[in-house]
């Protein structure tokens, strides 16, 4: 039976169908607006990041280049704080770009291989990256001799050694 | 021809691409490899030696790469916790300490906790991940572009097979062992081919072992390997009979590339094997 107003009982539904619907709406807005303010900062951290390395290798005066370095390498740090929003290929390309320049410095890299860094940069900006495309660019990390095996390594000189303790978890019986 | 242009061949074997590989961070060790190479223009490997390396090289990392991404989430600290725990194995416990110095914790302070499961060892899991993944996929590429020609008379199957990228991040550096048993490679034709080397080279070994009274394990093995396969060659379509005979295998390689300069830092071996086959060993 079709009715033409609704039964109080249908209209409570109804109202709780809608009520549901808007909670739903606004949450999507929510997620929506958090998702964009995401893609926001990870664009202007990527952003940033590459300006830094530009800015480091045309710097004129030794110090800027190191300051702006330097800076640089912290935004890198900070941008695995986005990992967990992205797939592996972002991942991959994070790691590699880290690895290769993390504790070194503008004056190790020739203009060859400064070129292939930024070419890497670009793409580290985008939100969506093929792993093919990634690989192009370890593929051409690698020819043009650039090292990102350091993280593997001990520090130079040194060794490092972690001892590990398990600790009782008291809140669990 | 001009002096300039002559092609001067070096045949690198396994432990001197490994050596290449790995001594990038020492300086002393990578400059010698360099003053050999130097006096080459035209560098070659084989196939079986790629193999050799991928199981050598590949295969322990890809093995803590498996350790990080197999628990769900992926966990640093729970891959930390299990090689630990694998006293025969300090080379992975070392490369995870490596990883986690490089990120920079536990650098400052003697004493810091981490726990499994938690978010800072999510993100530690994920960088470790791709700097691992990173490292593999690169070593493979290097192995081939490193050299100007890798030669596969064995034409060897497994040494063809390349690392594989799997859904979860790990990469599967895997030998499929049982897959020689289908005859897909060439092995018992190139040890027929090399019939009159390989007897001369028997010949050489137990000469050697009378005169200096022991051999190493790999060359009593090679010894017994080739006597079984002059009976019957087929009995190499096998892997581990295959492996018996590796060094063998990839100082033939050269010889049947006409290499005469031998690269190698396998001296044990190599010290017998070159002179028997008419190679002439070069050390960094």
């Amino acid at each position: 039976m079709l009715a033409d107003e609704p039964t109080t009982a249908n209209a409570q539904t109804l109202e709780m169908f809608n009520a549901g619907w808007d909670r739903i709406g606004v949450q999507k807005k929510v997620k929506e607006s958090a998702s964009q303010d995401l893609r926001s900062d990870f664009f202007n951290l990527s952003r940033r990041a590459r300006d830094g390395f530009e800015v480091a290798c045309a710097a004129k005066d030794e110090d800027q280049a190191e300051t702006s370095y330097e800076a640089m390498v912290t935004t890198l740090s900070e941008l695995w704080e986005y990992a967990a929003y992205r797939d592996r290929p972002f991942r991959d390309l994070l790691g590699l770009i880290e690895a290769t320049l993390r504790y070194r410095s503008t004056k190790e890299f020739i203009p060859e291989q400064r070129k292939v860094i930024l070419d890497a940069f670009s793409d580290l900006s985008r939100w969506h990256l093929d792993q093919s495309r990634v690989d192009e660019h370890l593929e051409q990390f690698m020819v043009h001799n650039l090292d990102i095996e350091s993280p593997l390594r001990a520090p130079k000189g040194k060794k490092v050694r972690i001892s590990i303790e398990i600790i009782e978890d008291d809140t669990k019986e | 021809m001009t002096q300039k242009s002559k092609q001067l061949p070096l045949f690198l074997d396994t432990t001197l691409q490994v050596d290449r590989c790995l001594s990038a961070h020492d300086s002393a060790r990578s400059d010698a490899v360099a003053k050999l190479l130097g006096d080459y223009n035209f560098l070659v490997s084989c196939v079986y030696s790629r193999l050799e390396f991928k199981r050598v090289v590949l295969q322990n990392i890809a093995l803590i790469l498996r350790y990080i991404v197999e628990a769900d989430p992926p966990s640093f600290f729970g891959a930390l916790l299990r090689v630990s725990k694998l006293n025969y194995t300090p080379r992975k416990a070392s490369t995870l300490a490596n990883i986690l110095a490089w990120i920079g914790h536990n650098i400052d302070s003697n004493v810091q906790t981490g726990e499994v499961g938690s978010n800072i060892d999510l993100v530690i899991a994920r960088r470790a991940e791709s700097y691992i993944r990173n490292t593999i996929k690169r070593r493979w590429l290097w192995y081939r572009r490193t050299i100007d020609s890798l030669v596969d008379r064995m034409n060897c199957q497994r040494g063809k097979e390349q690392p594989v990228e799997n859904a979860d991040g790990s990469i599967d550096t895997s030998v499929h062992e049982s897959a020689c048993k289908n005859k897909g490679c060439n092995i018992a034709n190139f040890f027929r081919e090399q019939m009159s080397r390989l007897k001369k080279l028997l010949a050489d070994l137990k000469k050697a072992k009378t005169t200096n009274g022991q051999l190493t394990d790999e060359l009593e093995d090679a010894i017994r390997s080739i006597e079984a396969a002059i009976k019957d060659p087929t009995r190499l379509y096998n892997y581990n009979r295959c492996l018996e005979l590796s060094d063998v295998w990839i100082h033939l390689e050269s010889v049947a590339a006409g290499i005469s300069d031998f690269g190698t830092t396998n001296y044990k071996e190599s010290d017998l094997i070159c002179p028997s086959l008419g190679l002439t060993k070069r050390q960094p």
